[in-house]
């Protein structure tokens, strides 16, 4: 409980901090545009990282499960999904918080904060599997199911059923 | 213990952020190859296409290896493509000297927005080039070059296999929307550098395969997707069948009819891609309802089956040669004018190319609506007319009779097409066609429509399936977009009049804003028309209930 | 530091340093003051004409100008004439606003007075970049019409005015120029800007600095010439009209600051036609902007079309006559 009050009464360097931290996973040359304070839509990367970072981190001032964490935090890992970071690149932006918390938090909270982290750190990797999960199979399905379903529904492929062309029979 | 580490020690040791060259900070510095990564890119042209079309160095090929078999003098190719092309092209020879690198395009690119990727800045996308120019075409820089740190003031570089690979990578990065060409303050369309750079590409043999494989297919069987005259046929009169369930009339439409009066032209993924195929059901149920009350006479044909035309992300030279099936169908056809179907790039190429590629077209008449009268004065050249024009004139005039309450449950936003928009100006068009066929309709924030429309990050030939990745990162503005008016008004139909759109935007709404679907215009005006003789409809074309017609 | 800015930093000083040294020192009033102006103006003048005519001679094969608003389409449809110009009056309208009000990069501001997320008035280096730029541009363009002052005699009476415009604010003795100020203010903001803003930093080369510094030490030798030291005035203007006169003149009593001006602006006439500063000329001659968007309405005709291979229906028609006929479509030729 103590934890909790302290992160809110903190929250607004935790917040920045974080998103500050998150932005710096980018190419220096990137990160200083895209940490830019601008509208939504001319820089869309920090606006929904900004976003996130913040609703992230009022989430895990509530009660929370993980499935609710997962969904808090589907916006930036969605984006980080698609882009030139691989696996843990893509989700260290998680562990930069145990950093700032050790900046800005009483050792005696380390610990549990720490604890908070590492859940925020395994929805986050789920997270970041579904969509990459996502991504193959829109990669293995997009042109098939765009094209083949149309010929199929003219009888024209009539043989191949849309399970055999996601090959979801075979698994 | 002495050599006991702290928890935060250890944690301080750990470096989970990406590392990058920290280099010299100048990016022009780069000794390293470009690394390409998977997701990123798309696959090497395969062999056969390129040898159909007749084009150099048609062999196998992979980007990610070391070798990408050149013939030996590619420098010389290189050099004398460009000069070729710097004398043809006075876009491209002013564009390589004037650019002040102000910065105004730096944060106005999907890609570089999407991917976070510096050097998918519009300006420095053009200095990938501009660099090798300056060092193989400029005196000054010649000159400068020989005093000390005057390369540095010339701001060039010698064109080596590194530069060749990064050329290749961002140059297909690119999907040719001018969006930076807008805020440029001269102009600077860096959708003419990429295309004069994918012209040296095929010099080279260095085509992606989603790009050739359709236009070997265009070139030889009259579409992208190589579908055969009679498959085309099919297709159609499947189309017939399903309108027939749905609105109990016939709307079997007519193929290479000779003396009708208008040839009817659309990109071939409205008849054999979903959800295209809807809007193509649109145009039928169009075409039915004028013949049955005006007695519209209209043709299509499987010659000229493809109005787009990947030949233009290729070469001036197979736009050319793609394009000019539709004239020369037109011709033999007799028919007065052409009417053409939703497409983006296809407009490009008919709005700024096709006249002066194969005209003159004066085997063909000024468009003039047989229904309403109107002359299309806009079209008096090129002779050929958008469909959303066509459409919008017959609702102006009151010549359809519409029943919005049929696409009540769609709640629509319109996604401006990058070509229709940036190299047409096709605005209103479709927008008025949607206010009278829906009734609920929301523009997205306008930094993102109409002139300053977002690209869906697929376009020019990049809707391959392997560079996902980078699709959808480049897809991530348009997304955020269609995600406000989503959330803000319940959004749930993205309107489009672009055939590659349709599809790549639905892969963008799954991935991004699942519960948003894609629609093109006419697809609505099918819905709403109300046919002569038609039966009560409780489906929609996609055999959809209707609005209050849900089962209870 | 930066190599980038280094590079330029060091070529100027050296540059104004060789004209000072030449003349304070080795007495080469000649070479600067006579031989160099006229051997800039030389290069200045053919390099221009080259480079003009060079992008003359390119084709426009395409009519390819970028949309920015509403096409002339339906009667009823109102379209956006200048963004999207169907006629050369269109097109001479947009192409006003564009040099003289630097419209497109005006666009950029627009978005930069939205609100964001936070709500908060999203802060933007955009609108300066625009201000910054026309600031600028006409500065420079008055410094420039002032300087006549010194080629004429007698004086104009437009140039006087202009002057009297100039020097509104009554500021000290001599009068300020706002013009020289202002110029010297926006090349530092644009300077700072290069430096500062991490896309422009990332984006810039040396070469776009070397005139920033030509710039700025022109200016900046200008004023000290003006308002801080002692110059013979009498003096600059025998040599100034002896060049506008083509007769040799060298006063005595010039100093070495004068003749390091004059040397910097014949190095900024000699970089010019060489350099991206040619986006004087070039903004004319942008296709993209100086073309009607009327490609469908008249045809554009390209001076290099050649005929191409293409498919014709003969040839589609003998690949696929008996499925064409086994599928019920029309063919020219039965068998």
């Amino acid at each position: 409980m103590k934890l909790k009050q302290e992160l809110k009464k903190k929250k607004h360097d935790f917040i920045k901090k974080w998103f500050r931290a998150t932005i710096d996973t980018y190419s220096p040359d990137a990160a200083r545009i895209l940490g830019k304070d601008s509208n939504r839509f001319d820089n869309p990367i920090g606006a929904i990282t900004n976003e996130t970072c913040e609703d992230v981190f009022n989430h895990i001032l509530e009660d929370f499960t993980q499935v609710t964490l997962e969904k808090k935090l589907d916006p930036i890992i969605r984006i980080r999904a698609v882009q030139a970071f691989s696996a843990s690149e893509a989700v260290s932006f998680v562990y930069a918080l145990k950093r700032i918390g050790n900046d800005l938090l009483d050792e005696s909270l380390g610990r549990e904060f720490d604890r908070l982290v590492d859940n925020i750190a395994l929805a986050s990797f789920n997270r970041f599997m579904k969509c990459r999960e996502e991504i193959f199979l829109l990669k293995a399905t997009e042109s098939k199911r765009r094209i083949h379903r149309a010929f199929e529904r003219a009888g024209l492929v009539a043989e191949l059923s849309e399970e055999d062309l996601l090959g979801s029979k075979k698994s | 213990m002495s050599n006991d580490i702290k928890s935060d020690e250890l944690l301080n040791k750990i470096d989970f952020s990406p590392k990058y060259d920290k280099g010299s900070g100048n990016w022009m510095d780069t000794t390293k190859s470009v690394q390409i990564r998977p997701g990123m890119y798309c696959y090497a042209a395969k062999a056969e296409s390129v040898e159909m079309l007749g084009l150099p160095n048609a062999r196998p090929w992979n980007p990610l290896e070391e070798d990408w078999k050149l013939p030996d003098n590619w420098q010389e190719i290189i050099f004398n493509g460009l000069k070729e092309r710097l004398e043809k092209f006075r876009t491209f020879k002013v564009f390589m000297d004037i650019c002040v690198r102000c910065g105004a395009c730096a944060d106005k690119c999907h890609f570089f927005l999407g991917t976070g990727d510096p050097k998918n800045m519009p300006v420095l996308r053009a200095e990938l080039l501009r660099s090798v120019y300056r060092n193989d075409f400029s005196t000054a820089a010649k000159i400068l070059s020989k005093i000390p740190g005057g390369k540095k003031l010339a701001g060039a570089r010698p064109m080596t296999m590194s530069v060749l690979k990064e050329w290749w990578y961002y140059f297909f990065q690119c999907t040719e929307c001018r969006r930076c060409s807008v805020f440029c303050p001269y102009g600077i369309d860096t959708a003419e550098i990429t295309m004069m750079a994918r012209e040296i590409f095929n010099l080279l043999g260095l085509n992606i395969d989603w790009i050739a494989t359709p236009v070997s297919n265009c070139y030889q069987t009259g579409n992208h997707l190589g579908i055969q005259p009679h498959a085309f046929k099919d297709m159609l009169e499947f189309f017939v069948e399903d309108i027939e369930d749905v609105t109990g009339v016939n709307c079997t439409p007519q193929f290479q009819k000779k003396g009708a009066d208008i040839l009817f032209i659309t990109p071939s993924g409205d008849v054999f891609a979903d959800p295209g195929t809807y809007t193509c059901q649109g145009y039928l149920i169009l075409f039915q309802y004028l013949k049955e009350k005006y007695g519209l006479d209209i043709t299509w044909s499987t010659y000229a089956s493809e109005g787009g035309n990947f030949g233009s992300f290729t070469s001036h030279e197979t736009m050319k040669r793609l394009n000019a099936k539709m004239y020369a169908e037109a011709r033999r056809l007799g028919v007065k004018w052409i009417l053409g179907g939703e497409c983006g790039h296809m407009w490009r190429v008919i709005n700024q190319y096709m006249d002066t590629m194969n005209g003159p077209a004066d085997f063909l008449e000024v468009p003039k609506s047989p229904i309403t009268g109107t002359i299309f004065e806009n079209a008096a050249s090129t002779k050929m007319v958008h469909i959303t024009e066509f459409t919008a004139d017959l609702i102006k005039h009151g010549k359809l009779e519409l029943d919005k309450s049929r696409n009540a449950n769609r709640i629509m936003t319109f996604h401006d097409s990058c070509n229709t928009s940036r190299g047409m100006g096709l605005l209103d068009e479709p927008r008025y066609i949607i206010e009278n066929v829906c009734d609920n309709f929301y523009e997205m924030p306008p930094n993102t429509i109409r002139e300053q429309t977002f690209c869906c990050g697929s376009g020019s030939g990049l809707n391959a399936g392997e560079n996902m990745e980078l699709r959808m990162a480049g897809a991530l503005p348009r997304a955020n977009a269609v995600k406000y008016v989503h959330e803000k008004f319940g959004v749930n139909t993205l309107g489009t009049i672009c055939a590659i759109d349709r599809a790549a935007l639905t892969t963008l709404c799954e991935y991004w804003v699942p519960d948003v679907e894609v629609y093109g215009i006419h697809e609505l005006v099918g819905n709403a028309l109300i046919l002569p003789g038609e039966k009560e409809r409780d489906e929609d074309l996609r055999f959809e209930p209707l609005p209050g017609k849900e089962e209870k | 530091m930066n190599q980038k800015y280094l590079i330029p930093l060091t070529a100027v000083f050296l540059l104004f340093l060789v004209a000072y040294t030449g003349v304070e020192g080795a007495g080469l009033q000649w070479f600067f003051g006579f031989v160099f102006p006229y051997v800039a103006l030389v290069i200045f003048v053919a390099g221009f004409v080259y480079k003009v005519l060079g992008w003359a001679a390119s084709a426009v094969p395409f009519r390819i100008p970028t949309t920015c608003g509403q096409q002339k389409s339906l009667p009823w449809i109102k379209q956006n004439a200048i963004d999207n110009p169907s006629t050369s009056m269109g097109v001479v309208v947009r192409m006003i606003l564009e040099i003289f009000l630097f419209r497109s990069l005006f666009r950029n501001t627009k978005a930069a007075f939205n609100k964001n997320v936070s709500n908060r008035l999203s802060y933007s280096w955009e609108i300066f970049l625009w201000l910054g730029a026309l600031a600028f541009h006409y500065a420079f363009l008055v410094v420039i019409l002032r300087h006549f002052r010194f080629f004429t005699s007698p004086v104009p009476s437009c140039l006087q005015f202009l002057e009297k415009l100039d020097g509104i604010v009554q500021l000290g003795l001599p009068g300020i120029f706002l013009s020289g100020v202002v110029l010297l203010a926006a090349t530092l903001f644009l300077l700072a800007r290069r430096i500062f803003d991490a896309k422009v930093t990332y984006i810039s080369q040396a070469a776009d600095y070397f005139p920033l510094f030509l710039i700025i030490a022109i200016a900046a030798t200008g004023i000290a010439m003006r308002y801080f030291t002692k110059v013979d005035i009498i003096g600059i203007k025998t040599l100034t009209m002896g060049l506008a006169t083509f007769s040799y003149v060298i006063p005595e009593g010039v100093g070495g600051l004068f003749y390091a001006h004059l040397f910097l602006v014949s190095i900024l006439f000699i970089y010019f036609p060489m350099s991206k500063l040619m986006h004087m000329g070039g903004i004319f001659l942008s296709p993209t902007r100086n073309m009607a968007n009327n490609t469908r309405m008249k045809r554009h005709i390209n001076p290099w079309n050649y005929d191409v291979d293409i498919h014709t229906y003969e040839q589609y028609e003998d690949h696929f006559r008996e499925k064409m006929i086994e599928a019920g479509l029309p063919v020219d030729k039965k068998e």
